[in-house]
């Protein structure tokens, strides 16, 4: 843009016909007008393009936030990595966020997880073949290591995201796992155990039973922010809290608890038990404690302190938003969302709860799911184009500056 | 004297009017704008969004399962009409039209199912009385169809009871039709025809509740109660039979 015709000695410019101011005045109006119109053009191809962009990238029929219950917010469905019948989420019964974003699904009737990427688009699959194992649930730690709960080996598998199993130990029948720091937390259809990382010993207890120190069939765990052991007695209807040393803190429904709600139920009150199958289980960035019950459809939030319910999400149903025996439930809090693996409706679905906690930066790493990389290209040449002119600019400046005194001094 | 012209010539710059202030906003507008135009289309090309490949949704699913089945299936009237009834529920309402469009040309005519689904689509763009005119058509199509097979049958030697010729598209279009007329009160007519859909499909609480509440509009609360409480027996505790039976009881109280 630096003005080439300032340095135009005045002989040029009075001979030169262009000087004329009339004839140069017409020219610069014309081009203002060209250069007008341009601008309106290309400012128009923007809009629609934009228009385009948001079109496309919102999925067919995406449901109204009138549509979902309130406070839930969808984001998307994940039902499959193609277009053919065997690329389909067939029954995904766990779900966990990789540290990178990394939605892993399980895919038990064919022996495998699948990793997807934030944005939905397929990754990777962790797979040794069929038959190899039954990943029944699994988890991912903060150093991206998989621990997958094989059901058929009754194992303990650790994998890497990329498909190299790294250890594995053995385990009375694995049905769920949570890791958290170095403590991996095995539920069992017969009990509960810890194990470190590397899968030594820490603790265990329980037997299988309806009593108040037994389960049966742990299909939830998670680890609380201060090391609190949480599970999911799913066939007993109950949830229950144990200390770093295995020691129980509370169970809730309580006997005396479930005998009172079971009472006023036949009374016609309308108390009834909270649970009927709880399922898997999360922390979010706000501490609170999230379950899934797959027959009661339904997220629900619950006291850490008590596992009372506090607040629930959801209702039956097969289009977004709504759930089909959920089982699974995760939060991913760099992007402050959670996955929930939608069994019976085949899909894990991704949405956004009131009150999770996360951090505002968090609508940052949501956007910028997709490619958004090649953005940077046009812009790092608009910036280029930018530097270049202010310093041509500079630079006619100081060269008019060098020339004024000579000039000057011609006179 | 002569540094005079050399300023002048600064100012004015220019054949070119590159000095024109103006001028080079415009030029530095132009040229941010074509950046990001460049920044979108690369944006669209690298996130493969033209053509997504797994569905993103409910609906984006279905659709796709009801393109394979029509594939599969290309003279199946019910296969485009599911198909199409997927695209109005996703409020794709020019991709129904073509689906329709498609079928009828594969087809060769436009049948009952096929009529139901524009009624549908009509309605679905506001059109009610086009709507109410195909769904009609489409009955009135539907019975002609079945008194013809009877007689087919009849003449080989078959005999058929008409009372058990049922179907859904026939339940579905008295639905339909009776939605529209009650939107209209036209109490008597609404009633006629959630009539035709309980009779195609008597164990559906869903068109009980809704002839139960044409009968409350009507006064005639004794039938709405007991199509309120059939609809119960169907499925106990149904919300909306609860509520149309409170809805009498306020009634008879005040």
């Amino acid at each position: 843009m630096s003005d080439i015709h300032s340095e135009t000695t005045p002989e040029m410019a009075v001979s030169s016909p262009s000087a004329n101011p009339r004839q140069s005045s017409k020219r610069r109006s014309r081009l203002r007008v060209v250069l007008s119109v341009v601008l309106v053009i290309l400012m128009l191809l923007l809009m629609t393009l934009v228009a385009f962009i948001v079109k496309l990238s919102t999925p067919v029929g995406a449901p109204k936030s009138s549509d979902t219950a309130s406070g839930m917010q969808w984001v998307r469905s994940i039902y499959g990595w193609g277009k053919s019948e065997g690329q389909q989420l067939y029954g995904p019964s766990d779900v966990a966020f990789g540290p990178d974003g990394t939605i892993w699904v399980n895919d038990p009737q064919r022996w495998q997880l699948v990793g997807f990427n934030p944005d939905g688009s397929f990754k990777t699959i962790v797979h040794k073949g069929p038959g190899y194992m039954m990943p029944a649930a699994f988890d991912v730690s903060a150093d991206n290591q998989i621990y997958i709960a094989d059901f058929r080996s009754l194992k303990i598998r650790v994998f890497s995201a990329d498909n190299k199993e790294l250890r594995s130990w053995d385990t009375s029948l694995p049905t769920e796992v949570a890791v958290r720091g170095d403590r991996v937390l095995v539920g069992q259809r017969d009990g509960v155990a810890v194990y470190d990382t590397k899968g030594a010993l820490i603790v265990k207890w329980g037997t299988r039973g309806r009593g108040k120190d037994q389960v049966d069939v742990v299909r939830g765990t998670a680890i609380g922010p201060d090391g609190t052991y949480y599970i999911s007695d799913t066939q007993n209807h109950r949830v229950k809290a144990y200390t770093t040393d295995g020691k129980l803190k509370w169970v809730y429904p309580s006997e005396a608890q479930a005998k009172a709600m079971a009472a006023a139920a036949a009374k016609g009150g309308k108390s009834k038990k909270p649970f009927q199958i709880p399922a898997g289980m999360t922390f979010d960035s706000a501490s609170r404690l999230l379950l899934v019950d797959p027959f009661e459809f339904k997220i629900m939030i619950l006291d850490p302190a008590s596992g009372k319910v506090v607040k629930t999400y959801g209702d039956y149903g097969e289009t977004d938003g709504k759930f089909g025996y959920p089982t699974s439930i995760a939060y991913d809090p760099t992007r402050d969302w959670y996955a929930i693996a939608d069994t019976a409706n085949n899909r894990v679905q991704i949405v956004r709860l009131e009150g999770s906690g996360g951090s505002p930066l968090s609508a940052i790493s949501r956007v910028s799911t997709g490619p958004v990389w090649v953005c940077a290209i046009p812009l790092i040449l608009l910036l280029i184009a930018i530097v270049l002119a202010v310093l041509r600019r500079r630079r006619s400046k100081q060269t008019h500056r060098n020339q004024e005194p000579s000039g000057t001094s011609a006179d | 004297m002569r540094g005079r012209p050399l300023a002048r010539t600064r100012t004015n710059s220019t054949p070119t009017g590159s000095g024109d202030p103006i001028i080079k906003y415009l030029a530095i507008g132009a040229f941010s704008v074509f950046v990001l135009i460049l920044t979108a289309t690369l944006w669209i090309i690298s996130a493969n969004i033209m053509d997504p490949p797994a569905p993103r949704s409910y609906h984006e699913r279905q659709l796709e399962l009801l393109e394979t089945v029509v594939t599969q299936k290309p003279k199946s009237a019910r296969a485009w009409a599911d198909y199409a009834r997927a695209y109005i529920a996703a409020k794709q309402y020019s991709q129904a039209a073509r689906v329709l469009v498609r079928g009828e040309k594969i087809i060769g005519v436009a049948t009952p199912e096929l009529t139901l689904e524009r009624a549908r689509l009509s309605v679905a763009r506001g059109d009610r009385a086009e709507g109410l005119k195909l769904v009609q058509n489409s009955i009135k199509v539907t019975t002609a169809l079945r008194q013809k097979t009877i007689a087919e049958l009849g003449a080989k030697g078959v005999t058929v009871d008409p009372r058990t010729v049922k179907g859904d598209e026939m339940a579905s279009a008295g639905d339909l039709e009776g939605d529209l007329l009650a939107a209209e009160k036209q109490w008597p007519e609404a009633v006629k025809a959630y009539s035709i859909a309980v009779y195609e499909k008597p164990a559906n609480a869903d068109y009980l509740v809704k002839r139960g509440a044409v009968y409350i509009e009507m006064k005639e609360e004794k039938k709405a109660k007991a199509d309120f409480e059939k609809a119960l027996t169907y499925i106990p505790g149904f919300k909306p039979a609860l509520s149309g039976l409170e809805r009498i009881e306020k009634g008879s109280a005040q």
